[in-house]
């Protein structure tokens, strides 16, 4: 089997590098018709691999500092940038992860797809359109020929990215390099995009490189996985042996610390201690070290060379692991019910409309439309649904950050709308929050301290030296060292922000907490280790917990019962256990099935659902998922499901329940 | 904790600072830079017309309302190292009491300006809705009419003398302050802690203060810098109409609007006065700059 | 077309309001121009009656409603130095202007997208550096020192050019280049910064993985990008043009409306004050009405 890519030693510096490697001495090969999935959590060199490989790098302030890359036997590191803008495009495709930001907002579709092609095939501008057409349909856009006209903003993301897609192999490449794209996408969607690259892979026998960092889609995807850490490859093997008998530690960790249906919910994740090293300062010999159960002093000393052979599949490790992982396939046994607990968070047909436009004849948003729930002291539920579901806008209502348009809020009993500002801000002390962006929810220009202390000054009537004490005990509790109190946040890691966070919510000892995404923006390993922390802080400050996420899997181990939303609706809710093993819903089901599960014997097993979600401001007649619903009739079209009560503590709104 | 005792947990700093370097194309050819010149050349010359404006006997050579008869737009030389007006007056002497009224001008009208337009454009930018649309069409208002245009007016309106013309000035420029706090104050306002600050319970009064005013510091910073350039350009303009200050202490503008006229007979008389405004001009826009740079959040 | 509407109803607003803000100042204006249009020595009496006949004895209320009446007929008032009615004498000085702010327009255009693109394009070198301070002294040196310069260098010494007057083409030159390179400088800066951000854009990265050559990146793409905020810019363009052409008519002794308001502020002739700013403030405005509206017809986001 010839190879299409060869990389050889690769190592990337900076321009006016001080000998820094970003990625080190990297090896890998990549034959025809091959996928490759090069896995990575953030830091670890996986995109700057790619643009490397395309010299796309030396625009980004590097350079390739040593070995070789080898396409069809042309070294690309010895070649010039207009040497390059003859391969780029034309043998090598690049599908980039955010297709609103990659497309030039001022020209149509049409135009950069036929840019492509009149640049590399010379066609001219009418026969140009006419193949940027027949591309577009290529790649499943419906009505091609008016979209082709359009500007980037005028598509959905899943069209867009089918679109950039189609621009990437306008030119027949022999490789296709693509970076996170599906990262940006509704979990329906994205399993829709994978989809259609293994069909185009299927009919066009290109290779493709694919860089992500979500091991499901590693699993759906892959031939071969590559995981790196640190700038390394750290192990190289076929799809089928990493994910059943990793050998290096760092791969058997990752996947251990991912969340699915085998562990029992609840319980604590495996987690890796540490954090990701930094590639200014990494550590010596191998750079897993510090983190490793296995290592001795040859880990510290020497890096461990990558060694094996195909069929074994290669590594770097001194200490390689041999047993098999645990088996994922029993699902853990059903949560006995626990008794009720009197209702702490009450929501009664909420709405929260917003009007895009100009008096009349602006259009309605409807962000939410009619939720009602409640939520029990001491319990956490979990909210989940794609981008546009409304979710955020729910947890806003709730805390009373916004008025709703119509509907009530009642905390501990009373009714939130009645309470004038400074009744509102007592009640402010017992329901906090912890947002998604763990850079953007803290003040930059504070310190740790100032935080931490700032519900304090708010709230509580406490000295400056009261409020030092429990900022270091707060400190303690969410697992940071109390040095740190004097550190400001961008000398802290993602994960380290994070638990500041969580630090700031717990200390006017609230008695609710919402968690919006709190979770969704960390790297896997990190993730575990704050699942962690957030259990443990429930069960000893006695906490209620609203968990909104978009990772079903995660949301179902933390929570006891979970909502799921679409376009501003509940249309299920039940136990979380019971939700996830029997979906009674069309859309809770397909949810569930578009999550790419780390395990290469499922792949393909489901054919996604079609279609893309249609926006807030143009929901659908009768039941608002009827357009998707592969059991849709007449009925749910003109008619409207209510949320109905089942027997077994389920709400379902749906006229043909599974 | 692993065989070797090794800490399992080192707090390591922030993860993006490897690729927060693979930032923009550097050059392939930079020039050598020469960071201490940009700023100690212009901090000299500021502090050079500070000391001028502060205590102009100590340093003029001779007195700026001596008239000597004999040395009528005499060119430089010697004696007078600029030349001499068509009164005899000693022009160094000129320029060196005139530093007065252009850096009084400069600083005071950007107080007038950046706390005027300061607080309009924080009560737009964070009350928003009506209040901002409001204030807004207000600024327009304001900005319809062309600077000088409105200067000119405002000036005479006032009537003649410093602190009016301050004031004129400052009037005039309010908008554009106003403009660049609305914008910061609005980014500001959508940014995720300030929306955390309020979930705490934090009134707004609070987090205008604590969290919202601290990063409008180093952006209004600039601005005022930047601002007394373009104050003392306003400034020096209304005085070359002949709208400015008179009296025995002439600014620069209007040395300039005499030396206008003779300009065939006498080149340094108009010449130096520009130079001056050029050279105050040129540097506090080089410190503007410079700390533009320094503040730039790109730590 | 409501967004059509909506600005043009936003420009007649600010228009108004400009009018009524000019109107307030100038109430304020201290001394009595029915002193000086009786005269030297003129009795009580007199003036008395010149002041009846001005009507600047009523209260502020009723000569604004007056001066709105009047506008509404398209009479911009009698001067109260010579008599006559204002907008002819207006229109006559406007002329002259319009001329020298146009052609200043272009040349400001021209020179200032060349230099900013070039220094941005070659951003570090050499020639940035040399550009980038040629526009700093443009920006910091007054456009009147400018002019003085360019009178010493090119009409006194090499006696190429006049450096008064208004008739011929040549006596048009250096007026327009000290008031067009000194307004070049601020939209020179601005065409840079806009250039350097829409090259950290992502699509630009795009651009290149599709293989088009640098060329086409930049000129088709990237200036396409970065010159449509430069059009909002036009209409600040103006405004500084329409302020520099007080001064530069003023050193340069041409006709024009910046001549005339200074020597109607001189003797407290509102009227033509007025006059002169409305004209000002319709102008600015139209302007920027249009570069609204061409940015929108440019920028189909904004549109959406």
């Amino acid at each position: 089997m010839t190879a299409v890519l060869e990389i050889d030693a690769l190592s990337v510096g900076l321009e006016h590098g001080h000998g820094t490697r970003v990625v080190d001495a990297l090896s890998l090969r990549i034959d025809a018709g091959e996928t490759i999935c090069l896995v990575g959590e953030s830091g670890s060199g996986k995109t700057v691999t790619a643009l490397a490989v395309t010299r796309l790098i030396d625009f980004k302030g590097g350079r390739i500092t040593g070995g070789a890359v080898r396409l069809a036997g042309t070294n690309l590191a010895g070649l010039s940038q207009r040497e390059m803008n003859q391969l780029r495009g034309r043998r090598i495709g690049f599908v980039f992860q955010e297709p609103m930001t990659a497309f030039d907002p001022l020209f149509s579709i049409g135009q950069q797809i036929a840019e492509v092609l009149i640049r590399h095939r010379g066609l001219a501008r009418a026969a140009a359109r006419a193949q940027a057409i027949a591309l577009l349909r290529r790649v499943h856009i419906p009505d091609p020929e008016m979209r082709v006209d359009q500007h980037p903003h005028e598509l959905s993301g899943g069209l867009r990215q089918r679109a950039m897609i189609a621009m990437a192999l306008a030119c027949d490449p022999v490789l296709l390099i693509a970076d996170e794209p599906t990262t940006a996408l509704d979990v329906t969607v994205q399993a829709q995009i994978l989809e259609l690259l293994r069909e185009l892979q299927a009919a066009t026998g290109m290779a493709i490189l694919l860089i992500t960092h979500d091991l499901g889609v590693a699993a759906q995807m892959a031939d071969r996985v590559a995981v790196m850490y640190a700038g390394r490859i750290v192990e190289n093997a076929s799809a089928e042996r990493i994910f059943s008998r990793p050998a290096h530690p760092y791969t058997r960790a990752l996947l251990g610390s991912l969340v699915g249906a085998h562990l029992p919910a609840g319980a604590r994740l495996p987690a890796i201690g540490g954090a990701i090293p930094s590639l200014a300062e990494p550590p010596g010999g191998c750079r897993f070290h510090p983190r490793c159960a296995h290592a001795d002093s040859t880990c510290a000393s020497h890096a461990p060379p990558l060694l094996g052979d195909d069929s074994t599949g290669l590594v770097a490790c001194w200490h390689p692991q041999i047993a098999a992982l645990p088996a994922r396939g029993a699902p853990a046994p059903a949560e006995t019910a626990a008794t009720p607990s009197p209702a702490l968070l009450e929501a009664h047909d909420l709405h929260k409309h917003y009007r895009i436009g100009f008096g009349w004849t602006g259009r309605r948003l409807r962000a939410v439309d009619g939720v009602s729930l409640s939520i029990a002291s001491g319990e956490t539920f979990g909210l989940v649904g794609e981008s546009g579901c409304g979710k955020s806008s729910l947890g806003r209502l709730l805390l009373r950050l916004e008025p709703p348009t119509a509907g009530q809020v009642r905390f501990d009993g009373q009714d939130l709308a009645g309470l004038g500002a400074g009744a509102l801000r007592g009640v402010r002390r017992d329901m906090q929050m912890v947002f998604q962006d763990p850079y953007g929810s803290v003040d930059p220009r504070s310190s740790v301290e100032d935080i931490i202390a700032e519900p304090l000054v708010v709230h509580a009537r406490l000295s400056r030296a009261e409020r030092a004490d429990r900022v270091t005990e707060l400190l303690r509790q969410v697992g940071l060292d109390p040095a740190l109190h004097t550190r400001y946040p961008h000398q802290l890691s993602g994960g380290q922000r994070q638990r500041v966070a969580i630090a700031r919510a717990i200390a006017p000892r609230p008695r609710f907490v919402l968690l919006d995404e709190a979770v969704s923006a960390l790297d896997v390993s990190v993730q575990a280790q704050v699942i962690n922390l957030l259990q443990d802080l429930r069960a000893e400050l006695g906490l209620t917990y609203l968990f909104i996420g978009h990772g079903l899997h995660l949301v179902r181990h933390v929570s006891h019962r979970v909502g799921v939303m679409y376009l501003g609706r509940l249309v299920e809710t039940g136990p979380a256990e019971v939700v996830f093993r029997a979906p009674a819903h069309p859309y809770t089901r397909a949810l569930i099935d578009a999550i790419p599960h780390p395990d290469p014997a499922l792949r393909g097993a489901v054919v996604p659902i079609a279609g893309d979600l249609p926006s807030p401001a143009g929901v659908p007649s009768g039941c608002r998922f009827h357009p998707r619903c592969p059991m849709a009739t007449r009925r749910c079209r003109d008619e409207d499901p209510a949320l109905a009560r089942t027997s077994d503590g389920r709400e379902i709104a749906c006229h043909h329940p599974l | 904790m692993n065989a070797l005792g090794g800490n399992i947990a080192p707090e390591i700093a922030d993860q993006g600072s490897v690729f927060d370097e693979l930032t923009p194309r550097r050059p392939r050819r930079r020039l050598p830079a020469l960071p201490g010149l940009a700023i100690l050349l212009p901090a000299f010359v500021v502090l050079v017309m500070l000391a001028c404006a502060v205590v102009p006997g100590w340093i003029a050579p001779f007195d700026p309302t001596d008239m000597d008869s004999d040395a009528i737009l005499q060119a430089p030389g010697f004696a007078h190292l600029l030349g001499t007006d068509h009164f005899g007056r000693d022009i160094l002497s000129l320029l060196i009491f005139g530093a007065r009224a252009s850096l009084l001008l400069g600083g005071c009208a950007v107080l007038v300006g950046g706390i005027g337009g300061g607080v309009i454009g924080l009560l737009a930018g964070y009350a928003g809705r009506g209040v901002d649309q409001l204030l807004m069409r207000l600024l327009d208002v304001w900005m319809s009419v062309p600077d000088i245009l409105l200067a000119i007016v405002l000036a005479a309106a006032l009537g003649p003398s410093l602190p009016h013309t301050i004031l004129a000035v400052g009037l005039v420029t309010i908008p554009r302050y106003a403009r660049v706090m609305r914008a910061q104050v609005l980014a500001t306002r959508s940014r995720v802690f300030v929306h955390a600050s309020r979930v705490i319970g934090r009134s707004h009064a609070g987090v205008v203060l604590h969290h919202v005013l601290p990063h409008t510091f180093s952006v209004m910073l600039v601005m005022v810098t930047l601002g007394v350039a373009q104050s003392i350009l306003i400034g020096a303009s209304l005085s070359f109409i002949g709208l400015g200050v008179i009296d025995d202490r002439p600014d620069w503008g209007f040395l300039l609007s005499q030396g206008r006229s003779y300009l065939g007979a006498a080149w340094w008389f108009a010449t130096f006065p520009g130079l001056a405004i050029t050279a105050l001009v040129i540097s506090v826009n080089l410190l503007g700059e410079a700390l533009r740079h320094r503040l730039d959040p790109r730590r | 077309m409501a967004f059509l509407a909506r600005r043009i109803a936003a420009a007649v607003v600010v228009i108004f309001g400009s009018i009524t803000m000019v109107f307030l100042i100038l109430f304020w204006l201290p001394g009595d121009p029915a002193v000086l249009v009786a005269g030297e020595g003129a009795t009580a009496e007199t003036i008395a009656n010149v002041r009846a006949h001005l009507g600047t004895g009523q209260p502020l209320w009723a000569q604004y409603k007056a001066y709105l009446a009047g506008l509404a007929h398209g009479d911009l008032g009698i001067s109260f130095q010579t008599g006559e009615p204002v907008s002819g004498r207006l229109m006559a000085q406007a002329l002259p202007t319009l001329e020298l702010t146009g052609l200043a327009c272009g040349l400001a255009l021209v020179a200032g997208l060349l230099l900013g693109v070039v220094s941005a394009v070659h951003r570090g070198f050499w020639i940035d550096h040399a550009i980038q301070t040629v526009l700093l002294l443009f920006t910091s040196m007054p456009s009147f020192w400018l002019g003085i310069l360019l009178i010493l260098v090119f009409s006194v010494t090499l006696r190429w050019l006049p450096a008064i007057g208004n008739g011929s083409l040549a006596q048009l030159v250096l007026p327009v280049a000290c008031l067009g390179l000194a307004a070049s400088g601020k939209l020179a800066r601005m065409v840079r910064n806009s250039v350097l951000d829409v090259l950290d854009e992502p699509f630009v990265t795009t651009l290149r993985a599709k293989g088009l050559p640098e060329r086409s990146v930049l000129y088709r793409h990237v200036l396409r990008s970065a010159l449509i905020p430069v059009v909002t810019l036009l209409g600040i363009l103006v405004g500084e043009l329409l302020s520099g052409a007080v001064v530069t008519e003023t050193l340069f002794a041409r006709q024009g409306i910046g001549r005339i308001l200074v020597e109607a502020v001189g003797v407290k002739d509102i009227p033509l004050v007025q006059a002169v700013i409305l004209f000002a403030a319709v102008f600015y405005v139209l302007i920027n009405l249009l570069v609204d509206l061409s940015y929108a017809l440019i920028d189909r986001r904004v549109r959406a």
